[in-house]
């Protein structure tokens, strides 16, 4: 005959099976969540296809190896959330062809240049980084 | 046996080797390797040590440990994506670097652990079931966490650079949130009393624990160009989080005996979870916020946590999972264990000493302003980074010495 403790153990079973599904369902829902919401850059519109080009360039070529968005990505070179407000979008290409201190020069082709310069305009248009020191804990608009 | 253990030290190995490399093609002006092969390699390979440790350790700990097969579909998962990197293919992603169709296989062998895992969990639940809720959790959001890493590949995200932020970092910091539960349960496991936890405590764990792992740590997100209330909900899971770990530590001082090597590396990983809650909780506050993100101190963050708990609670684990009986401290493990924990400090203390001097001087100058200083604060880090690969090495070849757990044969204890 099983002993009381076992009798709990078994009626427990079904219950932590019962928390895992709903965690994964709980999941989901969530990532669906956040995927699915408007975010602060889904007001500058679509990304035109020589956006969507870009963005391949740059995750081809692993810029954020060394660069970051938005605080995010390697260390070794400078932030690139702004860079197209800095430099304007023919410096970018230039620096991109000429290479800097530490960075190679990369030979993209003009077409490859002139979208990853499209995409990282597309960045620059959607938030302000670093953010001025100011800046309260309202998490306020990084415009 | 937790054949994943070796997986684990042998990337271990070459995540150390592949980052002194790294390490020194920071200093040079013109590498001989590519920097971003050496980035995404080190990186890989890091993630393999860690979710190879972790997934083995629970599959042990559920009394289901790793089949050959497994083990040899995670080695392919690890080298199918080094060697797609090596030969110049990127993701361009953090973390996961590697062309996406390359993932496959380490997915599946996530994937496969994850449900041996949840297979065994009833049984870890009789004795154990704090820890079984929590190793469950683990085992549930790491492959969900891996999955969603990937949603950029669906247009609709991956060109809306707010959402694929967002994404992407709940699915990294979800990936982190998992092995986290899965060896804090494991190792708390080790030592806790078996099933002494009242029913609504065990309730209030899991909320805890469940809430601040479904959001994730997402303290990463204050700056970046995404929907407030997201910014609003990230720092109370934060709160969160840090109670769920919080627990777990003060379980370990009141359970653990003293005097065994065990004991001596769970106080390691115990210190090394108060600095990973206490500056994950600092960072959190949106002032330290502004100062800190996206520089080396969020690297010293989570260096300690990845070196001081992670791979810790890996090694103790691995010791405290054998039969064998538990080796005492002697004086010289102990000496070498201090001089552990120094080395990681001194190493923290070099790249959040680098990432405050970014902070103060990026807002107003830029890169050019701040680079020439951090740069003389990161010269100290290869001295730090050598003497804990040696001391990180030393501990590994400590674990898989015969008696201890790694080697040891033999289902977990209960």
């Amino acid at each position: 005959m099983p002993s009381r403790d076992a009798a709990h153990d078994h009626a427990a079973t079904p219950s932590a099976w019962r928390i895992v599904v709903w965690l994964g369902c709980g999941y989901v829902a969530m990532t669906l969540l956040v995927a699915l919401l408007p975010s602060r850059s889904t007001g500058i519109g679509p990304a035109s296809p020589a956006v969507a080009a870009g963005a391949k360039v740059w995750r081809s070529e692993n810029c954020l190896a060394c660069h970051a968005i938005y605080g995010l990505g390697g260390h070794l070179g400078p932030d690139l959330t702004n860079t197209v407000s800095r430099l304007g979008a023919d410096g970018v290409a230039a620096k991109v062809a000429a290479g800097g201190a530490r960075m190679p020069p990369f030979a993209l082709g003009q077409e490859a240049a002139a979208n990853l310069v499209a995409w990282l305009a597309y960045i620059d248009a959607t938030g302000v980084y670093p953010l001025p020191r100011h800046f309260s804990p309202g998490y306020g608009d990084t415009r | 046996m937790n054949r994943l253990f070796p997986v684990a030290v042998g990337c271990l190995a070459a995540t150390m080797l592949i980052g002194l490399i790294t390490a020194l093609a920071t200093v040079l002006e013109a590498p001989p390797v590519d920097f971003r092969i050496l980035n995404s390699s080190h990186t890989l390979l890091a993630l393999g040590f860690v979710i190879a440790g972790a997934l083995g350790a629970a599959q042990v700990a559920v009394g289901r440990p790793p089949p050959r097969l497994q083990v040899v579909l995670f080695l392919i998962g690890i080298a199918a994506p080094l060697l797609a990197t090596a030969a110049g293919g990127f993701s361009g992603r953090e973390y996961l670097s590697w062309p996406p169709l390359v993932s496959a296989p380490l997915f599946a062998a996530i994937a496969w652990a994850s449900v041996n895992v949840l297979i065994g969990l009833a049984r870890l639940g009789r004795a154990h079931p704090e820890s079984a809720w929590v190793v469950g959790i683990g085992a549930v959001v790491l492959p969900l966490g891996f999955a969603e890493a990937h949603l950029y590949l669906v247009p609709a995200i991956g060109l809306d650079i707010g959402k694929d932020m967002a994404v992407q970092w709940q699915g990294i910091d979800t990936m982190i949130g998992g092995w986290n539960a899965m060896l804090y349960g494991v190792a708390a496991m080790l030592i806790a009393p078996a099933g002494k936890l009242s029913r609504a405590f065990r309730n209030l764990l899991f909320l805890v624990a469940a809430t601040g792992l479904l959001l994730t740590f997402s303290h990463h997100h204050y700056p970046s160009p995404q929907a407030t209330w997201l910014k609003h909900v990230a720092f109370l899971t934060s709160l969160l989080a840090a109670v769920a770990f919080l627990h777990h530590f003060r379980a370990w001082r009141r359970a653990a005996p003293a005097d065994t090597r065990l004991t001596v590396l769970l106080g390691i990983a115990e210190r090394w979870t108060i600095f990973a809650v206490g500056t994950g909780f600092l960072m959190a506050l949106p002032p330290l916020n502004v100062l800190v993100h996206g520089t080396y101190a969020v690297v010293g963050h989570a260096m300690g946590s990845m070196i001081g708990v992670n791979a810790i609670l890996i090694f103790a684990i691995a010791r405290g999972q054998g039969d064998a009986p538990e080796a005492a401290a002697d004086a010289a493990f102990r000496r070498w264990s201090r001089l552990f924990d120094w080395s990681l400090a001194g190493f923290v203390a070099v790249l959040v000493a680098a990432g405050l001097v970014e902070g103060v001087l990026r807002t107003d100058g830029g890169y050019w302003a701040y680079i020439g200083a951090v740069r003389s604060v990161m010269s100290l880090l290869p001295v730090f980074g050598l003497a804990l690969a040696g001391l990180v090495g030393w501990i590994a070849i400590d674990c898989l010495r015969p008696g201890s757990g790694a080697r040891a044969a033999g289902p977990a204890r209960p």
